[in-house]
């Protein structure tokens, strides 16, 4: 009995941080503004750098600017309810606070940039965002899950060009799959880091 | 094996004789001094000479072995005050309890928030560093620096690399200035006789006020201005003169380098600035000149001094002449401690033997004219690549003499050039406050103008400059903190900082250099000096920008204007704006008089004042970083104190600690006395810049109201550096001046290894040059022979693979005079905290790369040797071996790694590291800080927590930023995916203003830091214990003349 319980509760314990819930995953969060990936994406097939900006330059993909949703909203549905927020934040040049969802440890040091120039595409990590209503974390996040791609990249990988493609699928065959991922590895010379400091400084 | 013992010339550290061999306690200073030869002697056997951290350790005090003999000073591991890690667990578990686990609660916060720009900054991408060039004044030149800023957040200073002085190298002050910038003590609000207003009723009243003064034209409207030389402000005080033309300008600094200037009127005829050329110096002589530590131009001085300190190029040598051990002093190759005022006689005596017609040699003793004699030699074999400087302490006929001597040798245009002085319209030193305190006392003075640096506290003592402006019935001070002068001030207006506003200014060269602000001033209070120069114009306000655009669109003409602003402003400086070399002549024929000019020397016990190498004069009291920093020599931090020699503290009876009573011209200062070796006899040397009121909490000593002492308060007008006529009283006082490097030794007996070759345990290496050459191999040998030793540690298996690196480091002790500027730098580039005087006294110092100094020989003639040290990451590292959390292990390239998160604090690793490198959290030291101290911090690198281990990491964010730049290339084809030579920079590397420090991949046999290692002068520190380090230290080779060290050909060094 004094074994069993604190046995139980310790696995317990380990059991559910291992749960998409303690992991934040499946989440969707209420967003100061009701933006709609389905419909930027899917609709009418913006591509993900339009907004998101420089996550080809540097560790993070960049949150767009109120300029950016204003470039095309000064024109189209300027008289929108919901964009209430995002006028009045732009004509009174005040920043929008969006909910952060992919929320990595602050130890953790991630950039975008080499991940998305080595062929890993946002899909990968981000899932479909294109049939997002509210954007949610799919993906645990969690050290092992990071770990399990860096040992193995290949089946991650896609040709640089689909990197934002939401559909884009590997072939279908095994053996075509695995001649993809060879002839990708070799051509972005991709040899993933597993050292500590690759990730914490 | 084939190197006998004897035939070994290295010096090499000596390990602590036994404990029988300490001296028996006597009372009296002068009975340790020749007990304290006698140890010498013991422990100094035929391999080398004896190396020591302190005169206690020299003598092996009673108290010195008790402190030694645990390996973490008192107080190390006392369990800290407050909420402790088990308190915090109970509470956990008991609110874990209260909550329920079972309640869904996620591992991650969950309303953390992104904040989105409205418009994004041109070329700014979230995380990705950017560089902007700027400058920051010292005294009136501009040092040309590039700062790094994440998102407009300025967090890190570096030399500018495209400015011909700065080369992309600072100093300790540079790196350190940017928490000015942050400082949570920065004045923020105008003060009208120390009440808070707004500057808007500064303005209100002060703008009318001057409209009554240009009845008169501004008769009785003065200006004490920091000494500068920028053409934007001499234009906007130009126009100041048309609307005042009676008003009258003063300039002041409490370290004025006027005597250069002075120096080079009197020897050529005319005022000029000398530049000296120390890749040209085959033989440099200096007259208290520590050129590599002090000046705008020191920077230049330590790069190229130091690229002629490789055995494989044409050596040089210097010869030291100073009252205080310097900076400078520990590259010496020959040093000479005189008094300060015995300065010029030395000149003089140089001049004669030199040849210089129309100087007489004085009387020396024996030894000193032999000094003076062999030195001379040199310097006439040397011709025109040797060369005199002094110091600016010194006045200015010793200058004149100087460079009579070097023009007699004929260096005039090869090792020395003039160029016109860059401050060259007021004068800057005590003269100028004269003549402002003259017109005060006689009521000529209505309206006052203070930038200069706070003359309440700088300014000479007799001057009574606080009772002066008291007569002035409106003084308007502009200052970055709320010193002593805006206390007495009328009117205060907080200042910007260098990064939060436009300006220019000249380097010391001539060059136009351009400060450019990184951030908008963090407060709205402060006013920069331009825009408070304006409203003595009576003209519409214009920000700093335009005054500074204005002023070089009047001065090159509209024509392209904007296409040479943006280039001006992006390099930072203006191409070619350096004054031109000046032809100087003369300086023989001015000789005679020069000597004329001497000051009498005087005898008596003589009071010398330092500009702190750690705070300046002051200026940078409010700087935690640099408080903390060691003084180089005496390794002291929170403090000041009178240094004084071993002999002289024999004959007045004190020791350290003590504090005495300084009595000079009937004014009496409290002081703790330190004992400092191969300080000059007779001499008291005390650093300027502390005791300033007004300190801040956590910037007080223990029982007082400040830091240190105030040394201005003995500093008189006709002494501002140094004087004969001081009276010493002791008193029954003591107190305990902070030492770092007492506690982290490394020394420790010989291990039975290496005594077979040698009784003394090699860390900080010398040899001579003349033996290098001859024996070079010999040398090294007992060294590299250690790394076939047996050891307890597994070898690693050797890590290959594509892409991946080896990194290592190689540090040149011969480079180095321990000027921390690579220590601050680590500091800032890490978010290493300042953690105060009561845990630097508990061996709780968190600084990741330290300074050890080790001195050597006599007690009283002791040289020096500096070693800058931080994690050496070992390929079979002791400290990975007893980790067991698996927080600190290895990389495939060669790293060793401290893993934070996995680090639960049981200090097994500090305990098993033989080099006393890694550093632990005992506190919070972090968190407490204020929202714009938080903004300083380098967001590439995790700020630590309490309870935590951590250490050097080769700047592995620099690393990852190289490689990422570096892969991304190489996927889009471009270049190969290994990251070049060159590319990681570490942060004291780019400091070094000397390149004594080098990094790289030790795998590639192509790079710097291959070669490095390759190099016969590199080992390995500690190498007995197996511990295969990857940085590696290489021997610093010293140049001594053999007329001077006669046993230096054959024998063993010097004893």
């Amino acid at each position: 009995m004094l074994v069993t319980i604190p046995a139980l509760a310790l696995g317990g314990l380990m059991v559910w941080v291992r749960m998409p819930d303690a992991n934040n995953q499946f989440h969707p969060y209420e967003q100061p503004v009701q933006f709609d990936h389905r419909h930027h994406v899917a609709d009418e097939g913006i591509d993900c750098r339009y907004c998101h900006t420089t996550v080809e330059d540097g560790p993070s993909a960049g949150i767009p600017s109120t300029t950016v949703c204003m470039s095309c909203h000064a024109q189209i549905w300027q008289k929108s309810p919901y964009l209430t927020e995002v006028r009045e934040k732009f004509f009174n040049d005040l920043p929008i606070r969006w909910v952060r969802v992919h929320n990595l440890p602050d130890h953790v040091y991630f950039d975008h940039s080499i991940h998305v120039n080595k062929g890993v595409g946002c899909v990968s990590c981000h899932g479909r965002v294109d049939q997002m209503g509210a954007i949610e974390q799919v993906a645990p996040l969690t050290m092992s899950w990071c770990l399990d791609c860096h040992r193995n990249p290949g089946p991650n990988l896609r040709p640089v060009e689909e990197i934002t493609s939401t559909t884009w699928t590997p072939p279908a065959e095994a053996e075509a799959r695995t001649a993809l991922a060879e002839t990708l590895m070799e051509q972005y010379d991709v040899h993933p880091r597993v050292s500590c400091e690759t990730c914490h400084r | 094996m084939s190197t006998k013992p004897d035939a070994m010339k290295l010096n090499v550290l000596a390990s602590q004789p036994s404990v029988d061999a300490a001296p028996e306690q006597k009372d009296g200073m002068d009975v340790l001094l020749e007990t304290g030869r006698a140890a010498a002697v013991e422990s100094e056997g035929a391999h080398g000479k004896s190396y020591w951290r302190s005169i206690e350790e020299k003598l092996q005090t009673p108290e010195f072995l008790e402190s030694t003999r645990g390996e973490f000073p008192v107080g190390a591991d006392l369990p800290p005050s407050g909420v402790v890690r088990r308190d915090f667990l109970q509470l956990l578990g008991a609110s874990m309890a209260l909550a329920g686990i079972g309640t869904a609660c996620s591992t991650r916060p969950s309303d953390e928030r992104m904040v989105s720009y409205t418009k994004v900054p041109d070329s700014l991408a979230p995380g990705v560093p950017q560089h902007y060039a700027s400058a920051l004044d010292t005294d009136g030149f501009a040092s040309a620096i590039l700062v790094q800023a994440y998102e407009g957040r300025p967090v890190k200073i570096e030399g500018n690399p495209e400015h011909p002085i700065a080369n992309g190298a600072t100093n300790t002050f540079d790196q350190a200035r940017l928490m000015d910038l942050y400082s949570p003590h920065r004045a923020r609000s105008t003060r009208h006789k120390n009440k808070d207003v707004a500057y808007n009723t500064f303005t209100e009243q002060f703008v009318p006020h001057l409209k009554s003064l240009e009845a008169d034209g501004g008769a009785k409207l003065h200006f004490l201005l920091a000494p500068h030389a920028s053409p934007s402000l001499m234009g906007l005080e130009e126009r100041i003169r048309q609307r005042f033309p009676n008003a009258r300008f003063h300039s002041w600094t409490s370290a004025s380098r006027e005597s250069l200037t002075r120096g080079a009127e009197l020897a050529f005829g005319r005022p000029l600035d000398p530049h000296y050329d120390f890749s040209q110096a085959d033989v440099v002589f200096s007259l208290d000149a520590d050129f590599l530590q002090r000046g705008p131009e020191a920077v230049r001085h330590m790069r190229d001094f130091s690229a002629r300190r490789d055995p494989n190029g044409t050596f040089n040598r210097l010869y030291q002449v100073e009252s205080t051990f310097s900076p400078t002093g520990v590259l010496a190759d020959h040093r000479l401690r005189v008094r300060s005022a015995d300065v010029a006689t030395i000149a003089q005596a140089l001049a004669a033997a030199v040849g210089v017609t129309g100087v007489s040699a004085p009387s020396l003793s024996a030894e000193q004219q032999k000094w003076v004699d062999a030195a001379a030699a040199d310097l006439r074999a040397a011709g025109l690549k040797g060369v005199v400087l002094a110091g600016e302490r010194q006045p200015p006929a010793v200058h004149a003499l100087a460079h009579a001597i070097t023009e007699q040798l004929g260096g005039i245009g090869t090792t020395v050039r003039f160029t016109e002085p860059v401050l060259s319209r007021f004068a800057t030193g005590p003269s100028s406050l004269q003549t402002l305190a003259q017109a005060i006392q006689a009521g000529e003075v209505d309206t006052l103008f203070i930038s200069a640096h706070d003359p309440v506290y700088g300014a000479p003592v007799d001057l009574g400059f606080e009772e002066l402006l008291k007569k002035v019935p409106n003084t308007v001070y502009t200052s970055l903190f709320e010193d002593a002068t805006a206390r007495a001030a009328t009117w205060f207006v907080p200042a910007t900082h260098a990064l939060e506003a436009w300006g220019d200014n000249r380097s010391v060269d001539g060059t136009i250099t351009f400060t450019q602000p990184l951030i908008n001033p963090l407060y709205t209070g402060v006013r920069s000096l331009p825009e408070l120069y304006a409203l003595f114009l009576a003209e519409p306000y214009r920000s700093s920008y335009q005054i500074l655009r204005d002023h070089w669109l009047g001065e090159t003409g509209a024509a392209g204007f904007q296409a040479r602003w943006e280039i001006w402003v992006q390099k930072g400086f203006q191409e070619n704006s350096a004054y031109p070399e000046v032809e100087a002549s003369g300086a023989t024929g001015a000789a005679a008089r020069a000597v004329s000019q001497l000051p009498t020397v005087k005898e008596g016990l003589e009071l010398n004042f330092r500009v702190s190498d750690q705070i300046g004069d002051g200026r940078y009291f409010n700087n935690p970083y640099l408080q903390e920093s060691p003084e180089p020599l005496t390794k002291i931090v929170w403090d000041n104190a009178a240094l004084v020699s071993p002999r002289t503290a024999a004959r007045l009876n004190v020791k350290t600690n003590d504090v005495v009573e300084l009595v000079y011209r009937g004014k009496t200062l409290e002081a703790p006395v330190f004992i400092l070796p191969s300080h000059a006899d007779e001499a008291i040397t005390v650093a300027l810049g502390y005791g300033q009121t007004g300190a801040f909490n956590y910037l007080r000593s223990p029982g007082s109201e400040t830091v240190g002492f105030n040394a201005g308060l003995l500093r008189h007008q006709d002494a501002v550096w140094f004087d004969s006529g001081l009276e010493v009283r002791t008193t029954r006082k003591t107190y305990e001046l902070v030492q770092t490097q007492t506690a982290w030794s490394m020394e420790e007996p010989v291990p039975e290894a290496l005594k077979p070759l040698s009784r003394v345990r090699p860390i900080a290496l010398e040899a001579t040059l003349a033996s290098w050459k001859s024996d070079a191999k010999k040398i090294n040998e007992p060294l590299r022979h250690l790394t076939e030793r047996e050891s307890l540690l597994k070898p690693l298996p050797p890590k290959t693979g594509p892409g991946v690196q080896q990194w290592g480091m190689a540090i040149d002790l011969g480079r180095c005079t321990g000027c921390n500027a690579c220590v601050i730098a680590c500091q800032v580039e890490n978010n290493i905290p300042v953690v105060g005087r009561d845990q630097v006294k508990r061996g709780r110092e968190m600084t990741w790369l330290r300074m050890d100094r080790y001195f050597s020989g006599e007690l009283e003639d002791a040289r020096a040797v500096v070693q800058a040290i931080a994690c050496v990451h070992c390929e079979r590292a002791p400290c990975e071996y007893v980790c067991p959390v698996n927080a600190t292990v290895h990389s495939e390239e060669g790293l060793n790694v401290m893993v934070y998160n996995r680090c639960v604090g049981t200090r097994y690793c500090s305990n098993n590291c033989p080099y006393k490198v890694r550093r632990f959290n005992y506190l919070h030291y972090s968190t407490g800080k204020t929202p714009t101290e938080r903004m300083s911090m380098n967001p590439d690198v995790t700020v630590r927590a309490r309870g935590i281990m951590e250490k050097c990491t080769y700047c592995v964010q620099r690393i990852q930023r190289a490689r990422i730049a570096t892969r991304k290339a190489a996927a889009g084809g471009e270049g190969s995916s290994l990251i070049p030579d060159g590319a990681v920079v570490t942060a004291c590397q780019q400091a070094c203003p000397s390149q004594a420090i080098v990094f790289g991949d030790v795998a590639d046999p192509e790079t710097r830091v291959s070669k490095l290692h390759a190099d016969a002068r590199s080992y390995r520190l500690l190498n007995d214990l197996g511990t295969l380090p990857r940085t590696r230290h290489l021997v610093r080779i010293n140049n001594p003349n053999p007329a001077l060290e006669p046993e230096a050909p054959s024998g063993s060094d010097h004893h």
